[in-house]
């Protein structure tokens, strides 16, 4: 019992960070038909951001590590994507996975391809006992800030007037545009939150790991993506349900499978990625129909 | 009268759908249609926009799955057969949409039907040739089919086709965007077709002249129901038939039009139209859909722009609104040109658009839709005084409001688009098609609500599908044809004027006929 | 009624072929007088561009990209290994080995052409759901493809040695075993294209709908091109063990299919002149970039060393091309020896006046 509660617990805390993976993946892709590769490297830039600013007082290093994620995001989009607006979808796939491929490169020449030591808030290391099971306070904060990410989005989305057209723009481009929301602006706006998002990824992600490395956002970003095709395509709840469905999907396997079994877990991940596509295109959540009209 | 179509067994050797019916989320597509292609003869398929011959060919082409009936193929039964082992068993199309393959020459393009028939490439090739050579197109066939000018491209849609010698032979408006000359020349074409390869032929087409010419007979198709099947002098006689294409069920007497005279009329004649569009030429690719269209709106004026399908009325919607960018010409917003402007810059200069299939953010509230469609005035100090008028003209909006707009029936839906429209305070209102796909009482709302907002000043374009309806509620109506205007007149001057039958179905109106 | 002579020969266009080959030939015949250093670069480029031509016979016919092809690559990788080092060398590094193959012990040729087999029938297997897929959802199912073998490869330590790297393999590989392979890939990717299988897979590439009505079976075809194509991915493999001497399993992930997407996409994905462009000109580039991360002395400056410049570098070069350039280099379309104008049946100058673009 109390080991269930604590896969539980963990389930919670990786679902949580693949939630917000995918929603920075879902949120672009609804809006652009796009899939961004690079949104690993945000999360890797944010990384080592913190890093360079780590003798900064404490809300510094947050406030200017999540500028500069932010304008990272911005960057890419006004001239990586912007350029590419009107490409096909497989041009745009390519070209994300090169811009990933870019920046990784640029951070080996930039800081070495070997991995640097991250320490932050070394006072999160230790572990709570809470009745009977143990958390590490990191677990906490992490879930915590997970959550709050999540709040913080449904309100902006519902709430704010660039959050609803955002949500406008993703079911159908042409007719927000057609109502006067601009398409620049909606654009950037989705980047500059998914960018957000990474940030959060990369302190939890990095304090977890505790190193930082140049393709350390490979495995998470592929992960995402396929939290993001698990949930659907398009589908912002998806996207979250996606995210704690792999979570928890990771969590069992590694429970659950024998020892030998065990590396293989990530061969499952994808071999089931394979079978949603072949079998539920449109994902466990979304009900998306793209049929060509003859 | 409607010949009875024999509801028997279906004999072996002829191309058969019986009792067809699709559903598509709601709306019925098809009701319980039957037709029957016999070998040999040459079958037209008419009916206005929406009435479902695609889909009847999509079924029996196999990329429709019917809810119900069933189709055969000479005496075989092919429901659920995939697209491609209908086509190997001698059943061929072409597509509205033309579908050319286009990296591909167009001899290649010929070559690949024969060799999707097993054909090998040397043996397609022979066959290709042979057929280009029918339909004149040798000269080019190792032009690349995007490089091709818009009359070819259809050609080679039908030589592609022929290249797989069927046995049936679906023809899906081969002659749109053809002159007068071409399409005659199409009908002999196709006349030499069935001579020469003796296969069975269906026909979709506007083009009234054409079909009257070529088919031995004629069925009519009508929102998803068969409505008649006979020889074409049968079908010319038809008032159904008349009745479909028209609409006139109604009151077909234009409203009075109150025109104010002296002193006003001058100053409201002195100054530039609200929307003045000028040679416009649109092409998506090789496919001109608007070959030098000009029209304009004077302010405070209802205007309806009508013609077939094809005609390029969406296409010239969306250039005024800014979707698409046109190859030449000018559009021009109370004299100063827009034509630079993109789409959400024009909404702000004051054009709105409620698009042909209303678009509604399904997901979002009625609420949040008409946000939306306030977002370019939101800061204005009278934006909440100016929801509630809108919510005035539709109050079932009101009723409506906290709603997913994606629940609402076809009509509220069609209100929330022309409400979410107007909160951005148009001067010129673009309505694409707002009668498709609602019921009689609803677009009498509809129309209703566009006079009024009308009388209070603001300026209307409105596509119309409904013949009837566009000439009731305009001053003037414009008629597209083959991306170009046909006819322009009041709306009082073009009812009874039998140019307007010409310029519409492409042929004169029948003597014996009434009015 | 026949078709004219000049049509028929215009349209057999055996010309590039040949072209491509005397090209291909000539630039290894000129490498030949080079220093081995520049010799083993060459070599290096052949084999991708065995793995690029490989990949271009699905990519470039169907028009679905594939992020897969390097999957492929690795299990032939794998295979030949199996079959080439010794068995007491196997007896070594895999102890666990099955008798069957711990025993084999064979050619690099014979090895190489079993790769290629063992990589056709996987790809069998996984094109037959694969080639439902249209479009985007086929990218991702590749992809995801990809990282199964790879996750795989690098975990079932008893058979493939896992993270670790398997050595012992022949160092067969030069520019001159190499260039039969290419010349032979070629070969066979032009055959295909020019044959009515080829033919069916383009129409279905630049229109599905129309391409069902015309009677193709576009599953079908998918399916055949992608065991194609994967036979000389699988080849590459091999030839790619024997150059480097030692297999290791991430060498067949994500940085292989990256230059390799990258060579085709640059190259133009349209055409196998593209593919071998691509090769020629990222091979050239990456040289030229992997000098500079040396660190140059350019006279009087010297620009230090840059580790990540040469992929860099590539990665730059490709965004530059997708944006101003998508269709690549070559644009889609093949060597063209002679000018249309060359041939009577050709269009006319000043036919052509409604054209609207």
């Amino acid at each position: 019992m109390t080991l269930t509660l604590q896969y539980v617990i963990d389930a919670l805390n990786v679902g949580g960070l693949y939630a917000l993976m995918a929603l920075g993946i879902g949120l672009i892709f609804g809006i652009m038909r796009l899939i961004n590769f690079a949104h690993g490297e945000m999360v890797m830039v944010g990384g080592y951001a913190m890093l360079l600013l780590i003798d900064l007082p404490g809300p510094a290093v947050v406030g200017v590590s999540i500028l500069a994620v932010v304008a990272l995001a911005l960057a890419i989009e006004r001239l990586a994507f912007r350029p590419l607006r009107d490409a096909a979808p497989s041009t745009l796939l390519v070209a994300s996975f090169a811009l990933s491929y870019f920046l990784q490169n640029l951070s080996v020449l930039l800081f070495g391809a070997r991995p640097k030591p991250f320490v932050f808030a070394s006072a999160l290391a230790t572990d709570l006992q809470v009745g009977p099971v143990r958390i590490a306070l990191l677990q906490l904060v992490s879930m915590g800030l997970t959550l709050a990410a999540l709040a913080g989005l449904t309100v902006l989305l519902k709430r704010t007037s660039i959050g609803v057209q955002l949500r406008a723009a993703s079911q159908d481009f042409r007719a927000a545009r057609l109502c006067g929301v601009r398409a620049n602006s909606v654009i950037a706006f989705a980047f500059a939150i998914s960018g957000a998002l990474a940030w959060i990824v990369s302190l939890i992600y990095s304090a977890q790991i505790g190193q930082l490395s140049p393709a350390m956002g490979v495995r998470p970003v592929v992960i995402g993506f396929v939290a993001t095709i698990l949930g659907g395509l398009g589908s912002l709840v998806g996207a979250v349900v996606g995210g704690f469905f792999v979570g928890a999907l990771a969590v069992a396997l590694e429970a659950g499978l024998s020892l030998e079994l065990r590396p293989f877990k990530e061969a499952v991940l994808f071999a089931l990625v394979f079978l949603v596509l072949l079998l539920r295109p449109q994902g466990l959540v979304a009900v998306r129909a793209l049929r060509e009209r003859v | 009268m409607a010949d009875p179509i024999d509801s028997g067994d279906t004999p072996g050797n002829v191309l058969a759908a019986r009792q067809v019916s699709v559903r598509f989320e709601g709306l019925l597509a098809l009701d319980q249609v039957s037709l029957t292609l016999q070998p040999t003869e040459i079958l037209g398929l008419i009916g206005p926009n929406g009435a479902g011959k695609t889909t009847l060919v999509n079924v029996m082409t196999g990329f429709q799955t019917p809810n119900e009936g069933r189709v055969a193929l000479n005496g075989q039964e092919i429901n659920g057969w995939p697209a491609f082992r209908i086509g190997r068993h001698g059943l061929a199309r072409t597509f509205q949409g033309v579908r050319l393959f286009r990296d591909l020459t167009v001899l290649e393009n010929a070559e690949l039907a024969a060799v999707g028939m097993g054909l090998s490439r040397a043996a397609a090739r022979e066959r290709a040739w042979e057929t280009l050579d029918l339909l004149g197109l040798t000269g080019k066939a190792l032009q690349r089919a995007a490089d091709l000018p818009y009359g070819d491209e259809r050609r080679v849609g039908i030589a592609r086709a022929l290249a797989a010698r069927p046995k049936y032979l679906l023809l899906d408006e081969p002659a749109a965007g053809m002159s007068e000359e071409e399409a005659a020349q199409l009908a002999a074409t196709v006349t030499e077709i069935r001579r020469k390869f003796g296969c069975g032929i269906l026909v979709i087409e506007h083009n009234m002249a054409l079909i009257m010419e070529l088919c031995d007979r004629i069925q009519v198709l009508e929102q998803g129901r068969s409505i008649a099947v006979g020889t074409p002098a049968e079908i010319a006689r038809d008032p159904d038939v008349r009745r479909a294409y028209l609409g006139a069920d109604h009151d077909l007497t234009p409203a009075p039009r109150v025109r104010s005279t002296g002193k006003e009329a001058e100053a409201a004649a002195a100054k530039a139209p609200i929307l003045a569009v000028h040679e416009l030429k649109v092409s998506y690719g090789a496919v001109a859909a608007l070959r030098g269209v000009s029209l304009r709106v004077e302010e405070g004026e209802l205007v309806s722009v009508v013609g077939p399908n094809g005609a390029g009325k969406s296409t010239l919607m969306h250039a005024i609104a800014g979707v698409v960018t046109p190859d030449a010409g000018d559009i021009a917003l109370a004299g100063h040109s827009i034509a630079a402007l993109a789409p959400e810059q024009r909404v702000r200069q004051g054009i709105a658009l409620v698009p042909e299939g209303r678009h509604v953010f399904a997901t979002l509230t009625v609420g949040e839709n008409l946000l939306i469609g306030g977002v370019t005035r939101r800061r204005d100090p009278g934006a909440r005084a100016a929801t509630e008028r809108v919510l005035e003209y539709f109050p079932i909006l009101r009723e409506r409001y906290g709603q997913p707009a994606g629940r609402l029936s076809g009509g509220e839906q069609q209100q929330l688009a022309i409400a979410r429209a107007l909160l951005s305070r148009p001067r010129l209102l673009l309505l694409d098609e707002p009668s498709l796909g609602l019921a009689v009482r609803i677009i009498d709302e509809v129309y209703e609500i566009l006079s009024r907002l009308n009388r209070d000043g603001i300026s209307v374009l409105v596509v119309e599908q409904s013949i009837a309806r566009a000439l009731a509620a305009a001053e003037r109506t414009y008629v597209l044809r083959n991306g170009i205007v046909e006819l322009e007149g009041g709306s009082n001057e073009l009812f009874g004027d039998s140019a307007f039958d010409s310029a519409y179905f492409g042929f004169a109106r029948t003597p014996a006929h009434p009015q | 009624m026949r078709v004219p002579a000049a049509i028929q020969s215009a349209t057999q266009w055996l010309l590039p072929l040949f072209a491509l080959g005397l090209i291909l030939t000539a630039i290894v015949a000129a490498v030949g007088t080079l220093p081995a250093g520049m010799q083993r670069v060459a070599t290096d480029a052949l084999i991708k561009l065995l793995v690029v031509v490989g990949s271009y016979i699905f990519i470039g016919n169907s028009g679905v990209l594939s992020f897969g092809h390097v999957s492929f690559m690795g299990i032939g990788a794998y295979v030949a290994a199996w079959l080439v080092i010794s068995p007491e060398t196997k007896q070594l590094m895999l102890p666990n080995l099955p008798a069957l193959l711990m025993d084999a012990h064979y050619s690099p040729t014979v090895a190489a052409l079993a790769a290629g087999a063992a990589a056709s029938v996987f790809a069998l297997l996984v094109g037959l759901p694969l080639a439902r897929l249209s479009g985007i959802s086929a990218s991702i199912g590749s992809f995801a493809v990809l990282a199964v073998v790879n996750a795989v490869l690098s975990n079932w330590t008893s058979m493939t040695g896992g993270q670790g790297s398997l050595y012992g393999l022949p160092s067969y590989a030069n520019i001159w075993t190499t260039l039969p392979w290419a010349l032979a890939a070629l070969a066979l990717a032009w055959t295909y294209q020019q044959s009515r299988f080829g033919l069916r897979l383009r129409g279905a590439r630049d229109d599905e709908v129309a391409a069902a009505a015309s009677g193709v079976d576009i599953w079908r075809e998918r399916v055949i091109a992608l065991v194609v194509s994967a036979f000389f991915c699988g080849v590459a493999g091999a030839l790619y063990g024997y150059f480097l001497g030692v297999i290791v399993a991430r060498s067949f992930y994500l940085q292989m299919t990256f230059i390799t997407i990258t060579m085709l996409v640059v190259g133009g994905l349209g055409s196998l002149s593209g593919a071998v462009a691509g090769v020629i000109v990222i091979t050239a580039f990456g040289e030229v970039l992997r000098n500079l991360e040396r660190g140059v002395d350019l006279g009087p400056f010297t620009l230090g060393a840059h580790p990540g410049l040469q992929e860099l570098g590539l990665a730059a070069l490709m965004l530059i091309i997708l944006i101003f350039r998508p269709r690549g280099l070559t644009g889609g379309r093949e060597i063209a020896l002679l000018p249309r104008s060359w041939w009577k049946a050709g269009p006319k100058a000043g036919e052509v006046s409604e054209n609207r673009r």
